[in-house]
């Protein structure tokens, strides 16, 4: 009787059964692990961010140095490493409902924001409130019912649906735990120390250079993350770094709004010509694309929208700080007839972002990750009504002096400094 | 054609001619030196044009040279172009944009022998493209500077190029380079009249015209972008001056030449109103003054105080006006005199024939005294008639000859009230008697008894020129005002009858002496008429025709401002 009494009582804390933890053992070695030369013999490891950084990007990055910045200044419950294997993050440990739908989860101790205060259970439960409460499409695609505090270290997720294990999207950026630095907006200048933490080394992040990268690595920078071959040639012949090739992150699509004059994406639709722009018509490591491509599977997710009309514009778009993208728009119009008019026009972010709602132009060329934790919610963020042809995909390097720190690639090729 | 337009006509081409000649000849010169001016600037600037081609040309030429040079001894180079080396390939592609950029084009493009672009430095992406009619069309250029139209990632390109080749590894290879166009040409586009303006060999040819010079440069052009393919043609740099200024000049001048016309009009017409004020004015008063003289009016004045040719030709009329004053005076007393001896003569005749049967009656009386004293008395009462009758003839005959010699007294007279007494001592037979006086007459001036005389004779004559008319007549006497104001007032007296009229001829004798239609007229009537009225200073003048009647009008001199009630 007492014996049945304390299984009820368990079962409506929901913690029976009881998961395995997913953790590393300390001696198995880091299959994403990243060690330049003899490591931590640098107590500050200065990272040199090569592009602009907005701070109030903490949950949508937008190029590769926001990525780094971020994901080493905040954390997710839960990382997901090169490998797709889901790893500790604030939390250490979790556990599942039979039906795999209430989720409770035990921060880790000691867990705090960077030179700030601690990390309870209740800040991130009511991040993720905030989140199962916004009334949008794309916060509702990750599938979070409710989210409440269970003590300072424990609290519980409940989803619309049942898993067989903990869901991966908690290690998307959307849903990074962060303080009020990063809704506190602003562009980055100068530098960001983060302090000591545990065994995680002092790091300092210089933000964007306007003068030539190299001078950087010359002088103090033990990081920088960069898709330049020119920037990779220079180290290439200096022994004090190492350079270590990423992870395909990024891949460029062309997308065509709806019904378009002549078909382009079929032009291009050739395994011949996807090799040639990934081999010549960009300056970066690029290769063809390889499916499966996540946005394929989920194409239902977006809102219906009808194809638009024919086009009026013979406009090829593309991100104006986007080198990749460049290359691909101007390629595109080399391949098209003179005749045809086709011109590459580079647009700034804001600017783009609304070109492409308007979808009035011939093409656009975008890049957008190669990997996606949350398809559903991520497919939101591509045009509804267009089609899609995937150009090439891409990856940064990383160059890292010899002696920094050990870092760990993550599941979207970014890096993040792990203990010692 | 008056003076007064004569005279106009005389100053407005005394001053509008001068004008005229005068304007013509500053926009002939100013047309002749501007165009001349605008010429040149259009030569110099075709000049200009020209040698900034060749210099172009020559530059152009000069950087692919050096970039030959530097290509045939670049191993990289060697390695892509010829071996296809995948490390060098790249290094080619971005060859020619980093060439271009040290050299200062704005287009260059590296072709091997078939054509097919290996680095281009304006459009990086366009490897790999087969274009082999650029360099042959520019080689079939003359090796001259060309203009090419092609195209770079954002837009359409326009350069001025020219191709150039080499060999490596013995293959050829063509290099085409450029310096962009599109701005050297806006440059050159406006310069206030002065323009230059590209035509493409599409485009229309521009007329030349009054409106502007034309100078025209020609280049051969490649169109890269056509769709029907490139061909070599020729574009045109069009100089173009336009002659704006010059023909607001002209408008200038021609407005101005308009408001001294105006002017020049305007004071030629009031120069010409003026000269006439004072030259046809005093003629038109001679005029006038001349008209008025006659025998029986030559009171008027010449009397003037100018010295000029009017002042003289009104003295000449006053000398001339005097000698007639003179003349006439000697008529009228020869006529007096011719008169009186007429008179004379005729009075002998009528008192001799008065005379005539009393001389006959005394000798038949002394007949009959001598032979038969005593049927005196018998014979006298039968001849006495005969007496009596020639003694009544000469007493109507003295009375009538009595009346001839009036003596003139001017004073005012009431017209109308002589009439009505003239009208109530006439007697009428079947006759009717109409008046119709003007109650505004001003008082004549003159002898009452002569001007009754004059009615009497008058309205006797038209009641005489009725008589045995079948249903009688109508004698009208009408009174009126006539002539201007003041000392040229006169008053008018009609005296209208219905008779039978009178001949050219009896007209013409109506006013001699002793003229008469009547069985028993003297003759005498109109002739005293005539004379009495001149002595008046009036006029008289008959309207007649033959059975219409005949109306003798008399005017005589009226009192200013008197009335005749």
């Amino acid at each position: 009787m007492r014996c049945g009494a304390v299984t009820l009582f368990l079962l409506a804390l929901g913690c029976a059964p009881q998961p395995t933890p997913s953790t590393l053992a300390p001696d198995q070695p880091d299959p994403c692990g990243l060690t330049a030369g003899s490591p931590n013999q640098l107590d500050t490891l200065t990272v040199a961010l090569l592009e602009p950084v907005d701070l109030g990007n903490a949950t949508a990055p937008a190029n590769d140095s926001e990525r780094l910045l971020f994901r080493n200044l905040f954390e997710n419950l839960i990382r997901v490493d090169c490998e797709g294997t889901v790893r500790p993050g604030l939390a250490r440990y979790w556990t599942a409902d039979s039906v795999g739908r209430g989720w409770t989860l035990t921060l880790r101790e000691g867990a705090a924001f960077p030179g700030s205060g601690p990390i309870s259970a209740s800040d991130v439960a009511g991040m993720l409130r905030v989140l199962a409460n916004r009334d949008s499409a794309s916060a509702g695609a990750f599938g979070i019912d409710s989210a409440f505090e269970l003590d300072d270290r424990r609290l519980r997720v409940l989803m619309r649906g049942g898993a067989d294990s903990l869901p991966r999207f908690l290690a998307d950026p959307a849903l990074v735990v962060t303080d009020g630095l990063a809704s506190g907006g602003g562009s980055g200048e100068g530098s960001l120390l983060i302090p000591r933490q545990g065994k995680l080394p002092v790091i300092e992040f210089r933000f964007p250079l306007q003068r030539d990268a190299r001078d950087a690595l010359d002088r103090e920078a033990d990081l920088v993350i960069t898709r330049d071959p020119v920037l990779v040639d220079y180290v290439s012949n200096r022994a004090e770094f190492t350079t270590f090739p990423l992870p395909w992150s990024r891949t460029y699509l062309l997308m065509e709004p709806g019904v378009s004059r002549g078909d382009l994406l079929g032009a291009l639709d050739t395994v011949s010509v996807r090799k040639s722009l990934a081999k010549d018509a960009v300056r970066a490591s690029s290769r063809a694309p390889e499916p499966p491509y996540w946005w394929s599977d989920h194409r239902s997710c977006q809102a219906a929208s009808p194809l638009r009309s024919d086009n009026a514009s013979s406009r090829v778009v593309y991100r104006k700080d986007d080198d990749i993208a460049r290359g691909l728009a101007e390629r595109i119009v080399a391949l098209a007839s003179p005749s045809a008019g086709l011109r590459a026009v580079g647009l700034e972010a804001p600017e783009l972002a609304i070109a492409v709602r308007g979808g009035s132009d011939r093409a656009y060329v975008m890049g957008v990750p190669r990997q996606s934790l949350a398809p559903c919610r991520d497919v939101y963020g591509l045009p509804a009504g267009f089609r899609f042809l995937p150009l090439i995909e891409s990856r940064a390097y990383a160059i890292v002096r010899n002696g920094a720190p050990p870092m760990t690639v993550e599941w979207d090729g970014t890096i993040r400094v792990v203990e010692r | 054609m008056s003076f007064r337009t004569r005279l106009f006509f005389g100053i407005l081409a005394g001053v509008f001619l001068p004008l005229g000649a005068l304007a013509y000849g500053v926009r002939q010169e100013m047309e002749r030196r501007l165009t001349a001016e605008y010429e040149q600037r259009v030569n110099s600037m075709t000049e200009v044009i020209e040698t900034d081609l060749l210099r172009e040309g020559a530059t152009v030429a000069s950087r692919l040279n050096g970039l030959i040079s530097d290509l045939s001894s670049d191993n990289r180079f060697r390695l892509g172009a010829l071996q296809g080396e995948p490390a060098s390939r790249r290094y080619l592609l971005d060859y020619a944009g980093s060439a271009m950029k040290l050299s200062g084009l704005s287009m260059l493009q590296i072709q091997d022998s078939a054509g097919r672009i290996l680095s281009s430095g304006h459009f990086r992406n366009e490897f790999d493209r087969s274009q082999p009619q650029l360099p042959a069309l520019l080689a079939k250029a003359g090796g001259t500077i060309a203009l090419v139209r092609t195209r770079t990632p954002e837009a359409p390109l326009l350069a001025l190029a020219r191709v150039d080749s080499f060999r490596v590894g013995g293959r050829r290879f063509s290099v085409v380079g450029g310096v962009e166009a599109g701005t050297r040409v806006g440059r050159l586009a406006r310069n206030g009249d002065l323009s230059v303006d590209l035509f493409y060999p599409d485009q229309p040819r521009v007329p030349s015209s009054h409106a502007r010079i034309l100078r025209e440069v020609y280049l051969p052009y490649v169109n890269l972008l056509s769709g029907s393919g490139a061909a070599l043609d020729s574009v045109r740099l069009v100089v173009t001056q336009s002659l704006g200024t010059l023909q607001a000049l002209r408008r200038s001048i021609d407005r101005w030449l308009l408001i001294a016309v105006a002017l020049t009009l305007a004071a030629a017409l009031a120069l010409a109103a003026w000269l006439s004020s004072q030259v046809s004015r005093p003629l038109r008063d001679l005029a006038r003054k001349t008209s008025e003289i006659d025998l029986d009016r030559l009171d008027q004045s010449f009397e003037t105080e100018r010295q000029d040719e009017i002042g003289a030709l009104s003295r000449l009329l006053g000398g001339m006006t005097e000698r007639l004053r003179t003349s006439s005076a000697r008529l009228r007393e020869a006529e007096r005199r011719a008169a009186v001896g007429d008179l004379a003569r005729q009075v002998n005749h009528d008192v001799k024939n008065g005379l005539a049967p009393i001389r006959n009656v005394l000798r038949h009386f002394s007949q009959v005294a001598r032979q038969e004293p005593g049927g005196l008395a018998a014979v006298f009462e039968e001849r006495k008639g005969t007496l009596e009758s020639s003694v009544e003839y000469l007493e109507t005959l003295a009375r009538n000859y009595a009346r001839l010699s009036p003596t003139v007294e001017r004073a005012p007279c009431n017209v109308n009230a002589l009439v009505e007494q003239v009208l109530r001592n006439t007697s009428v037979d079947g006759t009717v008697l109409q008046t119709n006086l003007s109650q505004a007459m001003p008082h004549a001036i003159g002898d009452s008894l002569m001007i009754r005389r004059v009615l009497e004779n008058l309205v006797g004559n038209a009641v005489d020129s009725l008589a045995g008319r079948p249903g009688g007549g109508t004698v009208a006497v009408t009174t009126a005002i006539a002539g201007g104001v003041g000392a040229e007032q006169k008053v008018r007296i009609t005296v209208a009858d219905t008779g039978p009229g009178m001949s050219r001829k009896q007209l013409d004798q109506a006013f001699d002496d002793f003229y008469t239609t009547k069985a028993e007229g003297t003759g005498l009537g109109l002739s005293i008429v005539r004379r009495l009225i001149l002595d008046l200073n009036g006029s008289l003048h008959v309207e007649t025709e033959p059975g219409a009647g005949t109306s003798f009008v008399v005017e005589l001199p009226a009192v200013s401002g008197g009335r005749a009630g």
